[in-house]
């Protein structure tokens, strides 16, 4: 209830309080509160009631006329050609954007953890021939190859999804102000799961070389021992990176609705001339103005897992190559505390 | 999947709520369900839309606001239908029934199966 409460309010913030505003107000807030009592006895859960009655509220430059604050609600489109995008869209981008985000993620994971059979497997002591060692290891270069091919595949298919909704970027648009409000919305109330997400994930990376360490105090970091640490550290790895790109992904989306209105706005104040500049191509949150580290950055994590997968192929000590992980989360955070840019950062 | 068009039923909101309120004064929620469960779920109106619907039909004189004190204590605002109102919905009546009737016309009976 408190979220609807929320929603209405930052809804109606801008607004002049004239009676009538007022009076749309209560009676909206009734007809929310009415809705949501009853989602919530037919026993739908607290999240959903809200998505519902927040879906059905509808947008507000509908009842604009009727309360004398069309210029409010309103502004004046800077340009002829600009698109106004409602509420529906935006609400179908996130959701989109957030079982991309989910493929995404999953894709790399797989990335990462593809090698982890193939380690476990070929560590496997054998004492007598090379006949069930080679089996284990084929088998295991098998499942390396399927996971790679299916988390190569989640990740392209994760980047190609979005494409129905590029026109967001590409166009000229503005959203309209109840998407507005609700971008503004979701992306704050985004924020505390963001941190919680890095902050496990950070655990994680810091767990991974929790085995390694143990292993290698009891002295027996030859053999299976090693790839055993390898493994766990791999799919630790795999795991808080998966948080990372899940939620960096999630966020990213809404900081790229947040920028398209952004942009709208920039364009209105400096006037016509100058916003030519800012139709740049879609940005992530996170903005590098260096310019190698921009066109670098996108594709970090697809070469470290070329990368590694090349040092191990080459070198075949599969029990040591893990480190490439860790090391490649440490510099991949540094690289975007220092010289990233979060522009939405309120 | 069809959906209804948005723009045919625009232009029968009053109709619909006026329907609605033939039988007696109502209030936003209970019209929103009713049109919802009398559609079959194919129509659900947004809050928006309703409420623009009430004030301006409250404006041409369609129809009457009134405060009452549901059982919780709150206030909830009760809308019913004037004279001028059935008028009108007499008046939108006939026109679907003509509309309705010409478009009929144009549409191809797809019944050889």
């Amino acid at each position: 209830m408190e979220a609807i409460k929320t929603y209405l309010e930052t809804m109606f913030a801008h607004l002049p309080r004239t009676p009538e505003v007022t009076r749309a107000k209560t009676e909206l807030g009734q007809m929310m509160e009415d809705k949501y009592n009853e989602l919530i006895e037919e026993g739908k859960s607290e999240n959903e009631a809200v998505g519902i009655v927040i879906s059905e509220f509808g947008n507000l430059e509908e009842v604009a006329e009727e309360l004398g604050i069309r210029s409010f609600v309103d502004q004046e489109p800077a340009e002829e050609a600009q698109r106004v995008v409602s509420f529906e869209e935006v609400d179908g981008y996130i959701k989109g954007r957030t079982r991309l985000s989910y493929m995404g993620a999953f894709g790399i994971f797989f990335l990462i953890i593809s090698s982890v059979p193939f380690i476990i497997l070929s560590g496997i002591p054998v004492t007598a021939g090379g006949g069930p060692a080679k089996f284990f290891a084929v088998v295991g270069l098998i499942l390396l190859f399927l996971m790679l091919a299916g988390g190569l595949g989640m990740l392209i298919f994760s980047g190609l999804g979005e494409r129905e909704y590029s026109y967001m970027w590409k166009e000229n648009c503005r959203l309209d102000y109840s998407a507005q409000e609700y971008v503004k919305m979701q992306y704050s109330e985004y924020r505390s799961t963001h941190t919680i997400l890095i902050i496990v994930g950070i655990v994680l990376c810091i767990l991974s070389a929790l085995p390694a360490a143990i292993f290698s105090f009891l002295q027996v970091t030859n053999g299976f021992f090693g790839n055993i640490a390898g493994a766990v550290c791999l799919f630790l790895v795999g795991a808080a990176v998966f948080l990372f790109v899940l939620a960096g992904r999630q966020r990213g989306g809404l900081g790229r609705l947040l920028k398209v209105q952004y942009r709208a706005d920039q364009a209105q104040q400096e006037g016509a001339e100058s916003s030519q500049k800012n139709q740049g191509g879609p940005e992530d949150v996170i903005i590098y103005e260096n310019e190698y580290l921009s066109k670098f950055m996108p594709v970090y994590w697809p070469t470290i897992t070329c990368l590694y997968l090349v040092v191990s192929f080459l070198t075949f000590r599969w029990g040591t190559t893990w480190i490439i992980w860790p090391v490649a989360g440490i510099v991949h955070a540094f690289i975007s505390k220092t010289f990233g840019k979060h522009v939405f950062e309120a | 999947m069809v959906s209804i068009s948005s723009d045919v039923i625009r232009g029968y909101n009053d109709t619909i709520i006026l329907y609605l309120l033939l039988d007696g004064p109502s209030y936003g929620y209970e019209i929103s369900k009713k049109i919802k469960d009398l559609s079959d779920e194919k129509y659900i109106i947004k809050q928006t839309t309703l409420y623009s619907a009430f004030t301006r039909m409250e404006k041409n004189g369609y129809i009457e606001s009134y405060s009452v004190d549901a059982e919780s204590g709150k206030r909830r605002t009760y809308y019913r239908v004037t004279e001028s109102g059935l008028d009108y919905y007499r008046e939108k009546c006939n026109e679907w029934n003509l509309t309705k009737e010409v478009i009929e016309r144009f549409i191809r009976k797809e019944d050889g199966e």
